[in-house]
């Protein structure tokens, strides 16, 4: 592994999280030094401590510098209340790395709505993990949100427009990115929250990736799917958003 | 000419319960506003109207708007606060930045709402979430003191519809209606707008 973006370790945090759960500690061969110092400042290996078991001893990064303003920590969200924290404190982070505010609203939808569906539908045992991560020389900045619950094409296939429509993962998600699709269909007002996520993502002309399930789906642009198609078994939903910055 | 009695509105601030930069982004913390609105709306006199603040919302998603003013305002729909009204005052900047989810998901509940820029000038309103063109256009030339006779005759269209649109408008709480006995001893409903003698 040569990179990490924000997407790739909630991922990766919440497959830990699910194979410690079944297997107990699992070894792990590092990427090489400074990917591993990247998600040693990320306090990425704080979650997990004596729950994995490290190829190569990494004490030595503590001493390494971190990026300013703990930018892009690695956060667990268990209930409403780590929402609201979390995303004020994302909110405030970005808007003093001087993210303009309309950029800063589009990251707010897209990880409170997110996060919201991981506490609200996923029955995530771990909760989720979150993290954001600016890079100013692209002009870019990354969201992401990962749950290990029981994914997005389990939570709706058996709602009501799924039927005759939507046979595989990928074609669910596509589905719950439509509006008021929702595990809860019998509630009104309910199914618009990955809706908003997703047409704050493409107005802000920005790209999403979903995958949950055996689905991958790709979004990008004015309701461009770039790719939809059946991938490795996520167990649980991993969300990654892109936006440019100005 | 009758008239509609002068109303009165009680400005809230928005939101009650957090900071007002507190991102607002998930139901408990919408159902939290929520009940707090609820219970001024509940509160006021009948035909008094509840001005919600939300000029200094900084952050607030869908599923907030849905869980706080989609529920809010399905419950007025409903009748559940019989002759009493809530109105948003917002600019019209912040109503389509900040704001924006909150017509969103109104109109996802097919509900509409009046919003003032500033409630000491109410007479300049409008309306966000869902409202078909013919209820607009109805609303826009409603006059206080207005028959569905008067206002059928004035948008040229029959009694039967115009019965119809002011029905819905006074559903959503977007028009006032009363009951008036004229001198011959009939009763009619009489309309006004919500903000009129503001």
């Amino acid at each position: 592994m040569g990179f990490v973006t924000p997407g790739g370790f909630v991922g990766l945090a919440c497959i830990l999280e699910e194979w410690t759960s079944k297997y107990g500690v699992v070894p792990v061969v590092l990427p090489n030094e400074d990917v591993t110092a990247y998600m040693h400042r990320m306090d990425f290996f704080d979650y997990f401590k004596d729950r994995l078991r490290l190829d190569r001893d990494i004490s030595h990064l503590q001493f390494r510098g971190r990026h300013r303003a703990s930018l892009s920590e690695l956060r667990t969200v268990r209930d409403d209340d780590d929402v609201t924290e979390v995303t004020k404190q994302f909110c405030g982070t970005l808007s003093d790395r001087g993210v303009p505010k309309e950029k800063v609203r589009r990251c707010f939808a897209v990880i409170s709505e997110t996060l919201d569906h991981a506490v609200d539908h996923a029955r995530s045992a771990c909760g989720a993990y979150t993290a954001i991560q600016p890079w100013p020389s692209l002009n870019k900045v990354a969201v992401a949100v990962s749950d290990a619950g029981v994914g997005i094409p389990r939570t709706i296939s058996a709602h009501p427009d799924a039927r005759g429509v939507a046979f595989e993962d990928h074609e669910l998600i596509t589905l719950a990115a439509n509006h008021l699709v929702s595990s809860r269909h019998d509630e009104e007002g309910r199914g618009g929250g990955l809706t908003s996520a997703l047409q704050n993502v493409r107005s802000g002309s920005g790209s999403m990736v979903i995958w949950s399930g055996r689905g991958w789906v790709e979004f990008a642009g004015m309701g461009i799917i770039t790719a939809s198609e059946l991938a490795p078994t996520f167990a649980g939903t991993c969300a990654e958003a892109v936006f440019p910055i100005s | 000419m009758p008239t509609a009695s002068r109303a009165t509105m009680k400005v809230v601030e928005f939101p009650q319960t957090r900071e007002a930069d507190t991102p607002l982004g998930n139901r408990q913390l919408g159902e939290e506003e929520r009940t707090l609105l609820e219970q001024e709306v509940a509160k006021a006199e009948p035909g008094g109207i509840v001005g919600i603040d939300a000029r200094r919302v900084e952050f607030l998603n869908y599923t907030f708007a849905d869980e706080c003013f989609g529920k809010l305002f399905s419950r007025m729909h409903a009748g559940e606060f019989g002759e009493r009204f809530a109105v948003l005052v917002a600019n019209k900047s912040r109503l389509e930045e900040e704001l924006k989810d909150v017509s969103v998901a109104l109109a996802a509940r097919k509900l509409a709402v009046l919003c003032v820029d500033d409630p000491l000038h109410a007479q300049d309103w409008r309306v966000i979430g869902e409202l078909p063109k013919s209820l607009e256009d109805t609303l826009n030339v409603v006059e206080a003191g207005d028959t569905n006779e008067a206002l059928a005759g004035r948008l040229g269209i029959n009694l039967t519809t115009c019965n119809n649109r002011t029905d819905r408008l006074v559903k959503l709480r977007l028009l006032r209606r009363t009951l008036h006995q004229g001198e011959l001893g009939y009763k009619q409903y009489e309309f006004a707008p919500v903000l009129a003698s503001f």
